[in-house]
């Protein structure tokens, strides 16, 4: 009987092992690459370059018709963009281009008065791509964009005049920007070379990787943190339920009324990321039946998400939209705890408290 | 349950060097102990606990804690908000006294790390002017509320830990050259440019007496945590935050009016940090020191005169590691556990009041 324990810690061991060894990254890492970040990319770039087509038209016809194609192309292109904002990894990260595109949280209303500024003065240096992109990060994205679109004295689109003729230019410079850094993004992740290449070759020579397992790494915390901002700042944000404040937050695209369907857009990116990246069959092969799981209630959550049809400030003022935003709360958090224990495991990764986000 | 380790790494030169018993002992007086912790409920408090009776007094905090400052001649302690948190609380384990709160200034906002004047009366905080885009440390009277009396430059970017020395004249501070601003959270702002240091002020008027920056070539290292060593020795911990296959080593002895740099420590050790130290120690006699690290789940132990690398603890999610009045260190964990860490063994304790779940502690631990 002595021996049993003994048995039982090598046995244990050994699976533990054959495990670990089961852990394929770079599998994971070529899935993920070909399955979410290209796809996720390219349909960015799809998106942007119609949106300058569309303000490129818009803007060549006489004045007086409401840019209402330049709304839609704009809520696509939004949207698009919500489905990958979680990758916050490789070339969009480097050059802010993750800021450049979106500039938010803005606390205190910097793009507002920065693009409101621009707009009064008829800035020349914001109606060219080449020169927008030196200016303020709040300049150059989407959120300026909704702003020229939406905010007051947007109406200055349809008149003929040189407010129009600047606010056109101011518009399609941020379109073109939008396209440019999608380009240049997807460009790093398409082909042999580039970050997918550093992605793809983890090792001693490699800049951002010296293992396999730092790539899977860097994989679970987009899908992590991605959850974790969806819960508790976008969604908490505006309920008021931030720990540091009960104050109401303004949501991100609640000019244009996208502010819910950006946060569900981004569930649903997220969701992406979790089935076709291919967490959810490596967390299924490692436990059975908690990959299905965790996938049953980020579908659910994005349900109750996407049946709110009031963007996110009348949403929490309406107390069936708001019992909803609350209800799904707690799924999110499960479903990120769920996942790191069991990545953790699977995968050898420090997935700790203060692994995860120290200081 | 006692885990008797003798570490592979450690060299006979080493033990020598050593100077406690050789097995752990019991402390005769109860030993206290501060951490911040998040609940199992997910809720965030300080608490300040032994390792034999748990829990003696908790506070609730509003979102993460980071470290703490122990007022000397007291039991009395102050836990920060981690950054970019905004408030701090006063707490002790004397019963009867209401916890006091009080909060950074409209611009400012903590770090994590502060320290008391020897006295007692001075509290001293790092604090981020982020209009401003310096580092800054709060002085407040610890007779008066713990009302703000003053504040000085910090002499760099993101000041994070800072001590005291020269009995108590010199505040010395790791400025972790990494800029932040509260609209961004915890986006580092300035990877490009950072250049972290480590300055030695004068506690009482700020004024700079001493800046030291490592080369150019390792501006990307951020000096994040400090600890006082024998001989007014500093020892400093880094975070890397550059490439990663750059694997510059992330421990330091420093001497005042000498040029700073960088331990030998043995590759494959600081391979184990994985390019993050989370906090470091001297242990009773300041002769020890402890740097741990969570993303590499280890701890390792130097000895400080000789700078040598004496051994290590593998210990998953580890960050806190508090002195111990007997010898050796506490060590605390993401995942709930406590153990005790000596170069060449380990006492792993019963996490208390595990019934609840598994808490997690935060960052740091402090002996009081």
């Amino acid at each position: 009987m002595r021996y049993v324990p003994v048995f039982i810690i090598l046995f244990g061991l050994s699976t533990g092992l054959a495990r670990a060894v089961q852990f394929d990254h770079g599998a994971l890492a070529r899935q993920v690459i070909e399955q979410h970040i290209r796809p996720g990319y390219a349909q960015l770039l799809t998106a942007a370059k119609g949106l300058e087509v569309d303000i490129g038209t818009y803007c060549r016809a006489p004045p007086g018709g409401k840019p209402t194609s330049v709304k839609k192309a704009f809520g696509s292109a939004v949207l698009a963009w919500s489905r990958i904002e979680h990758l916050r990894f490789g070339p969009i990260q480097k050059k802010s281009r993750h800021a450049r595109m979106v500039f938010w949280p803005d606390r205190k209303g910097l793009g507002r008065k920065q693009v409101a500024l621009a707009l009064r003065k008829r800035d020349v240096s914001v109606t060219a791509r080449e020169t927008l992109q030196g200016k303020s990060v709040a300049l150059q994205g989407f959120g300026a964009l909704e702003y020229i679109l939406y905010a007051k004295g947007s109406n200055k689109l349809s008149q003929l005049g040189p407010a129009r003729t600047h606010r056109c230019a101011f518009m399609k410079a941020i379109a073109a920007n939008i396209v440019h850094i999608s380009k240049e993004v997807l460009g790093q992740w398409s082909g042999t070379g580039g970050y997918a290449a550093t992605f793809l070759q983890p090792g001693p020579n490699n800049l951002a990787y010296l293992e396999p397992k730092e790539v899977t790494l860097e994989i679970a915390k987009s899908y992590l943190v991605g959850l974790e901002r969806v819960r508790d700042i976008r969604i908490a944000g505006p309920l008021g339920l931030q720990r540091k404040s009960t104050r109401r937050k303004t949501a991100a695209f609640e000019r244009s009324g996208l502010s819910t369907i950006a946060i569900a857009a981004n569930l649903e990116g997220i969701l992406h990321l979790f089935e076709k990246g291919g967490l959810m069959d490596r967390i299924e092969l490692h436990e059975s039946g908690m990959g299905k799981a965790i996938q049953n209630d980020l579908k659910l959550s994005l349900k109750q998400l996407k049946s709110i049809r009031l963007p996110m400030k009348a949403a929490v003022e309406d107390s069936g939209a708001e019992d909803k935003l609350m209800a799904i709360g707690f799924p999110l958090k499960t479903v990120r705890e769920d996942a790191a224990l069991v990545l953790a495991k699977a995968a050898g990764l420090a997935l700790g408290f203060n692994a995860l986000d120290g200081d | 349950m006692v885990i008797d380790r003798r570490m592979l790494l450690l060299s006979g030169a080493a033990l020598s060097a050593w100077r406690f018993l050789p097995s752990y002992a019991r402390a005769e007086v109860r030993e206290l102990f501060a951490a911040a912790q998040r609940d199992p409920d997910g809720g965030y408090a300080a608490s300040i606990f032994s390792i034999e009776d748990g829990e003696v007094v908790r506070v609730s905090l509003p979102a993460r804690g980071h470290s703490f400052a122990i007022r000397p001649g007291s039991e009395d302690c102050i836990a920060f908000a981690r950054r970019p948190g905004t408030f701090a609380v006063a707490f002790g384990p004397a019963s009867g006294r209401p916890p006091l709160w009080f909060a950074s200034k409209t611009g400012r906002h903590f770090y994590g790390h502060g320290v008391f004047s020897h006295d007692g009366r001075l509290l001293y905080s790092t604090e981020n002017d982020f209009e401003g885009k310096r580092g800054m440390i709060g002085v407040r009277d610890a007779t008066d509320g713990y009302r703000q009396v003053g504040e000085f430059a910090s002499g760099g970017t993101g000041p994070h830990d800072l001590a005291l020395m020269d009995t108590g004249r010199i505040l010395v501070v790791a400025n972790g050259g990494i800029e932040t601003h509260p609209d961004r959270g915890r986006d580092v702002l300035n990877l490009e440019t950072m250049a972290p240091n480590l300055v030695y002020l004068n506690a009482q008027t700020g004024e700079v007496l001493e800046r030291h920056e490592l080369p150019r070539s390792l501006h990307q290292l951020s000096i994040r945590h400090i600890a006082v060593a024998g001989g007014d020795r500093v020892v400093f911990g880094c975070q890397h935050q550059g490439p990663r296959n750059e694997q510059p080593n992330l421990i330091g002895f420093h001497k005042r009016g000498e040029v700073m740099k960088l331990a030998k420590i043995p590759q494959t050790a600081n391979a184990r940090l994985n390019g993050y130290v989370g906090s470091v120690c001297a242990d009773s006699t300041g002769e020890i020191i402890a740097a741990t690290s969570p993303k590499g789940g280890v701890a390792l132990y130097f000895d400080v005169s000789s700078e040598r690398f004496l051994g290590l603890t593998p210990f998953i999610d580890a960050s806190g590691a508090a002195r111990r009045k007997a010898g050796g260190f506490l060590l605390t964990s993401g995942s709930g556990r406590l153990v005790s860490g000596l170069p060449d063994e380990t006492h792993v304790f019963p996490a208390f009041d595990a019934s609840r779940g598994p808490r997690a502690w935060d960052n740091h631990v402090v002996g009081l």
